[in-house]
Parts: structure tokens; sequence; C-alpha cells
């Protein structure tokens, strides 16, 4: 999936309306019943009170035209004053509705869909990508939301103006208001041909300035490998190319706008026209009053502000049907990786209890050990990741697996948290299988430090509280004590109150990763994952990492993705994992003395390690 | 390097390409002598093959391939469900590091460049595939100039002249096994690899 070109758009805006999709969409809106109620009210009246106005002016030509005394020209001054006022409160009742059912409705749908996100499992990450799926569902949220309230609003004012005005020259002169409702038509017609059309060019626009941004910020970003290359002058090309395009584009919207607002000025004209030859005959005639014609005149210039508003509108819902497929079809999507039936009813049936040493899922807390019984993996059904992989791991153990990247490392730990099920073959806990066990649980039992450890912006007692949000500031600062993350906590500028993460202090990759494992022992998991930092650390730190990792270990049962030769060497199994297989296993010394793959990556790694050392050094 | 493309120009001194300062050659001209891989390449967010055709827009898809296959990157690519046609970037997958070095490496080799510039290329390449890369690369031996800067010595070893930078100046030059038998840097690093060897040995 990838963002549509700027001319797929026109097909976007071909398709049918969707009323069942929009339904289901507006049932968004209809939770909100206290604000909708008022906001239709208000719509109507709105409609019927801007339908009054001309009867205003022929209450004053009435007068004018009976030879009353000027005087008696309150009673239209007053009338107007009074329509004048009502307006002006509906028109804030309005707005305050129309604005805080949008913001509800685009809060509701946030919401969902978060939720959502949050319970799918990362395969579905896997087939989407996530940065564009991320930002496009907030700008379809906020779209959807936009156009449920605001849509709303004008396509019912729309709706009863036209029908109230219809109704009063209805009752004023039936043979004149045929007459000029006759331009009603045309004008529908011609409405949504433009509208429809000049949203597309609007949208083309954006669209095409969205992707010169985009290049110019590659062509910032890439200067030195478009110079290397001598690519200039074909991104120059390239670039007048898109500014042609936005030019062309700009070109049609100006051009529709300045055929379209004319033409419906004409039409309201002709029907103006019609209404003055018609009724001014009725007028000479003495048949028709002064003030119905020139009410009927103002009438007839009127009918085109709610039916462009209807016609933007449909325009719009037809151009936002894509985002709310989108929306409708995320919310739709049921997380594969779930609690079966038999696990949700453990957890009705034992859930409650105060026993600590019982899981809520009525197993025991204590995990003891894991099995991997001949466990098969492919992300997609087609290429094999993990085949017949067997493991056993006892609490208090420590296993390393190593091996090239791509080899299946990253897949063991993933299967082991949970994130991905295995394909074939059963992971147990205690003997009994994972997925008879409690997802939320499982994971409550996971500690994991990445790589590159994600830290939130926020203080650094803050990040490391993240682990167990009832913490204390004594157990924080116990827990940073304990991985060796206090000294370098406390030389910080504000301590334990620095600012960190994103726009933060800078901290380095190892100190990154020191309070990640204050936090992930704060967390006391009995299961602690870590996958090792490759780029280089200064010596300094990285004892103090060996250090603390080894705390974090004990007792525990954990695996280390290790790319550390210290690390590695300390664990009590090695694995050497190589196209989904566990090509050698023991611990350092066995595998030193076989010979084989192992031995060769860790001379490489050696190699590598003692070489920045001398290098640092020089 | 960066003098060496006169993205800077030296503050004294000069440098002469067959006799010629690169001053007094057209920019351009000097650039298209050179096929440049960084360590941290950049790519475009376009397609795999637009990336590697890109500065020399009219090469064949044959050239292409052959190019793809001397940096060990065109079976990845096919692997890839668009092949060559796979998007990258921001509306397409994500390269790893070293596959990304081995995309702007094919780019650099297309234009069959008088001088390939390698600036620690190959660093996110594991062992083995980065034997094959070399392998390849001397193919282009005798008809081409390829400066290599590099860490890692296995890279080092093949070339016709080393040279140790230490704070802006030549600490040492000379071949692999000249500088072995050299004090200094090159040897200690070496050392480091061939003691370690023998203590494993033992």
């Amino acid at each position: 999936m990838s963002a549509p070109k700027p001319s797929d758009l026109e097909d976007e805006y071909q398709k049918k309306l969707d009323y069942d999709l929009w339904k289901r969409i507006f049932a968004f809106a209809l939770r909100h019943k206290n604000l909708l109620k008022p906001l239709a009210f208000s719509a109507v009246a709105l409609s019927i009170v801007e339908s009054q106005y001309p009867i205003a002016t022929k209450m004053a030509v009435d007068i004018i035209q009976s030879d009353q005394s000027v005087e008696a020209l309150w009673k239209p001054g007053l009338y107007f004053f009074a329509l004048s006022l009502i307006l002006s409160i509906l028109v804030l009742v309005f707005i305050r509705c129309a604005g805080s059912i949008s913001h509800h409705i685009s809060f509701d749908i946030k919401r969902a869909c978060f939720k959502r996100l949050q319970e799918l499992e990362f395969a579905f990450y896997d087939s989407q990508p996530a940065g564009w799926l991320i930002s496009r569902l907030t700008a379809d949220c906020d779209r959807l939301s936009r156009i449920l309230a605001w849509g709303f609003l004008d396509v019912l004012w729309g709706l009863c103006f036209v029908a109230a005005m219809a109704i009063t020259m209805l009752v004023l002169n039936a043979k004149l208001a045929l007459i000029v409702l006759s331009t009603v038509l045309p004008l529908i017609i011609i409405s949504k041909y433009f509208r429809a059309r000049m949203l597309i060019a609007s949208r083309q626009i954006r669209k095409h300035n969205a992707r010169i941004t985009a290049s110019y910020s590659e062509g910032i970003a890439g200067v030195k490998t478009t110079k290397t290359l001598g690519g200039e002058t074909s991104n120059l090309q390239e670039f007048e190319g898109m500014s042609g395009d936005m030019y062309s584009a700009s070109i049609r919207r100006a051009l529709l706008g300045a055929v379209y607002l004319p033409l419906v000025v004409a039409i309201g004209a002709i029907g103006s026209g019609l209404a003055l030859w018609h009724g001014g005959s009725g007028v000479l005639s003495q048949a028709l009053d002064l003030g119905t014609l020139i009410a009927f005149i103002s009438f007839a210039g009127q009918f085109f502000f709610p039916i462009n508003q209807i016609a933007m509108v449909l325009a719009e819902l037809q151009g936002a049907q894509a985002s709310g497929e989108r929306v409708m079809s995320l919310l739709a999507t049921q997380p594969n990786i779930k609690d079966s039936s038999n696990v949700a009813d453990r957890l009705n049936r034992y859930g409650g209890q105060a026993n600590e040493s019982i899981a809520p899922d009525g197993y025991d807390q204590r995990t003891e050990r894991i099995d991997f019984q001949g466990i098969g993996f492919s992300y997609n059904d087609k290429e094999t990741i993990l085949d017949d992989f067997n493991l056993s791991v006892r609490r208090g153990q420590t296993i390393a697996l190593v091996g090239p990247s791509g080899g299946g490392k990253s897949t063991i730990v993933s299967l082991l948290s949970r994130f991905y099920e295995p394909t074939q073959g059963r992971l147990e806990i205690n003997g009994i299988d994972y997925r008879d066990r409690s997802l939320q649980w499982l994971q409550s039992q996971l500690g994991i430090v990445l790589q590159t450890p994600h830290l939130f912006n926020g203080t650094v007692r803050e990040n490391i509280r993240y682990g167990r949000l009832a913490a204390s500031d004594e157990e924080i600062e116990n827990a940073a004590n304990i991985v060796n993350a206090s000294d370098f906590i406390s030389k910080l500028e504000n301590g334990y109150e620095t600012v960190i993460g994103e726009g933060g202090a800078r901290l380095s990759t190892g100190e990154r990763q020191l309070i990640s494992f204050a936090r992930a022992l704060l967390a006391d998991p009995q299961i602690f994952i870590m996958d090792e930092a490759t780029s280089s650390i200064d010596t300094e730190t990285e004892r103090l990492i060996q250090e603390g990792m080894h705390r974090i270990f004990d007792g525990r049962i954990s695996f280390v993705i290790a790319h550390r030769l210290s690390t590695i060497r300390s664990a009590d199994r090695i694995l050497v994992i190589e196209k989904g297989k566990i090509v050698e296993q023991g611990t350092h010394e066995e595998l030193i003395e076989s010979e084989g793959h192992y031995r060769e990556l860790y001379l490489t790694q050696f190699r590598h390690e003692r070489i920045v050392q001398e290098l640092e050094a020089g | 390097m960066h003098l060496l493309l006169r993205f800077y120009d030296c503050d004294s001194g000069s440098i002469l390409i067959d006799g010629h300062d690169t001053r007094d050659l057209s920019r351009d001209f000097l650039r298209q002598q050179f096929g440049v891989v960084l360590q941290e390449p950049f790519l475009y967010s376009r397609s795999i093959l637009e990336n590697i055709r890109f500065g020399s827009f009219d090469a064949e898809r044959s050239d292409i391939e052959r190019v793809s296959r001397m940096a060990s990157i065109h079976d990845t690519i096919q692997g890839f469900s668009d092949g060559y046609d796979t998007e990258i970037g921001e509306r397409g997958i994500t390269l790893s590091g070293g596959q990304r070095q081995r995309v702007a490496l094919s780019r650099a080799l297309l234009s069959d460049p008088p001088i390939l510039l390698l600036d620690d290329a190959l660093s996110a390449v594991d062992n083995k595939t980065e034997n094959a890369i070399i392998e390849a690369l001397k193919t282009r031996r005798g008809k081409s100039v390829t400066i290599v800067i590099a860490h890692r010595l296995s890279t080092l070893a093949h070339a016709d002249k080393i040279i140790v930078m230490e704070k802006g100046r030549i600490a040492q030059t000379g071949t692999h096994s000249t500088l072995v038998n050299e004090e200094g840097l090159y040897q200690r690093l070496w050392n480091i690899q061939t003691r370690l060897q023998d203590a494993l040995a033992s």
C-alpha cells in the first residue's frame, strides 16, 4: 500500500456514495444526541428565520405603497431586528454544537482506532507500513469528524432553507413560485458538477504541494549523493515536472471557480428576471402587489447558497469515503493473538483472588521452566524462519543467542513474548502450552530491553517509573543503584529530574541502556529479554552495563541476543542460530573446543573489539 | 575525500589528476570521474532500480544486474516481492545498513568510474559478503583506481598501497606485507589478530 498519486484522486471522487458505510460512520455522531438535537434544531430554525428576510422587505414596501404614515415602518423594522437577533443566537448555538460534536467524534474515533491498534499483533504491522497508516488515520479521523458535524449541519440547513423558501413563495403566490422554482434544478446539476471538480482540483494542488515539499527535503538531505553522482540536472527536471503539475492544477482550479460562480449567479438573475417579467405584468394589472414581487426577486437570488453548500458537502462525502473505509476496516479487524475462550473462562473463575502465588488465569504465578517444542515459524507461510526449534530453559538460567542477522534470533524472542505465535509446535510454560495462559499475564512477566531503548519525553525518574507506575521514589533510586545507573544520573544537570527523550538531554547509547535496565528491574519480570547494542560503548560504561546486566539476570530466565564477548562468555548456554536452527550449543569453553561456527564468530568479534580499543587508545 | 571531490578546496597545496590541478577541471567532469560510496549512503525514496540507475540514466537492465551481482545484492533484490521495482524509503520497504551500502555500491559501479571511492562503505556488510565483493572488485584492477577507507584490516589487506593516517598526517605507507613488518599502528592492529589466534591455538 502506498500513498495515492494526485491523479488517482479522480477515481476516488467518481465512486458512488456508499450509504451503508456512512450509516455506520454516522453512528459515531448519534452517540452525542445531547449535542446533535440542539444542532438539528438550530439548523432547521435558522433556515426558517433566514427564509423570512424577504418578508420583512415585502412588509416595508406594502406599507409605503398603502399610503400609511412613515412611522408605520416600525413594524417591518422590528420584524427585521427580531429576525436578526434570533439568527445570531442560533448561529452561536450551532457553532458551539457543531464544533463540540466534531471534537467528540474525532476523540471517539481516534480512541477506538488506538485501542484496536494496541490489540493488534505484530503481524498486522508487518503487512502495513505503520508510519503511513498512522498518519493517514490521524488525518482520516479529523476529516470524518469534521464532515460528520459540519456536513450534517450544512445539509440539514440547506434542505430546510430551500423548503422554507419554497413554501413561503407558494403561500404568497403559487404560479410565480413555480416559475422561480424552475431554476432550482439547473442550479443543482451545475453545482454538483462544478463542486466535485473544484474539490478534486484543490486536493490535487495540496498533494502536488506536499510532493514539492518532500522533494525539497530529499534534495537537501541527499545533496552529497546527488553531487557525487552528478544528478543535479535530472533532479531539477523532475522538480520542474512537479511544479508544472502544480501549476496546471492551480490553473484548472481557478478556471473552474471562474466559470462556476458567474454561472450560478446568472441562473439566480434569470430567476429574478422571470419573476419580474411574469410578476411585473401582474403588478401593472394590479393582480399582484409590489412587495410580493420584490420578495420573489430576492428569493430567486438566494437559492444558490443552500444548493452550493449541499453540493460541496456531497463532494466532500465522496472524497472522504476512502477515509471512512480505512477507519471502518481497521475497526473491523480482529486481533489474531488473543486469549482463547478457555482462558477467558479461567480468568473469570480465578481472576479475583488475592493469593499471590496464583496467576489471574489460575495457574502458578512462578515460572519455573520454558520449553520450546519443535517450534516452526514463518511470517507469510512462504519463507521458513524457524524450523523444528527445541530448547528447555530453567529459572535462573541465561541463554545467549548468537549468529548472523536474519538467522532467527529475534524471532525466538518475539515468539517467547507472544508477539507472534509459532506456526508449528508448542511453547510451554511450566509444561502448559502458553496459548492456554493469559496473554496479559505473560506479557506482564516480561522485561524487555531493546538495542536502542525507547525513552519517553520526560524526566529520568518518570522514565524509570514506567516499569512499575506504583513504585516509590526510593524504589526507583534503588533500582538505578543496582544496575549502576545512579552514578551517571547524579552527574546530570538536574539528577533524576533531568528531562530526557526527544528534545531532552542527549544520552549515550550506554546511558540509555542503563536507564532501561533500571526500568526493567523495577518491573521485576520473571523473564528478561535483551537485545544487546552493537554500537561501540566506551570500556568503562561497558563494565557498568555488564555488572548491571548480571544483577538483573539473577533468579530469572534470561534471553540475550548477544553481541559482546563478555556477555556471551558468561551465559549458561550459548545457542548459535543460523537459518532458523540451532547449529551449535553449549558453554563458551565447550564451543571453543569444538572448533566450529562459534569459534569463528568469536574470533571475528574478538578482533573487532580489540581493534576498536586500539584505535580509541591511539 | 571531500577535497578530492572538491566539496571543499584545500587551504594549501593542490591535488593533481593526471597532472591537472583539480581546480582547473570542470566540477561536473571531475565528479564524473568518481564513483563514491559513503558509510551511511543516501537512497532516494524511489524504486531500487531508479536508485541504482541514478546518475547513469540510460543504463541497460543487464548492466544494472551485472553491477548488482558485483555488489552481492542481486539475489537479495530478487527476493523482494517487486524485485528491482520495489520502492524504498518512506513509501516502501526499509533496507538494512549493509543492504543500503550494497545498493549504493551498485550505483557507484554502474557508471564504470575511473576512480572508485569507498568511504568505510562496507562497514555494515558481514565478512563473507565483504570477501565476495572484494573478489568481484578485483576484476576492475588495472582499469581503474579504487580508494578504500576502512577500519577492518581484512578489507585493506589486498590493496596495492595502504596509507595509515594519524591526526591528519600520513603515518605510514606501504603494502600489507611491508607494513606488517614495520613498527606502528598497522602492525599493532595486525598483531591483535594473529596473537589471538596463537593464544587460542595453544
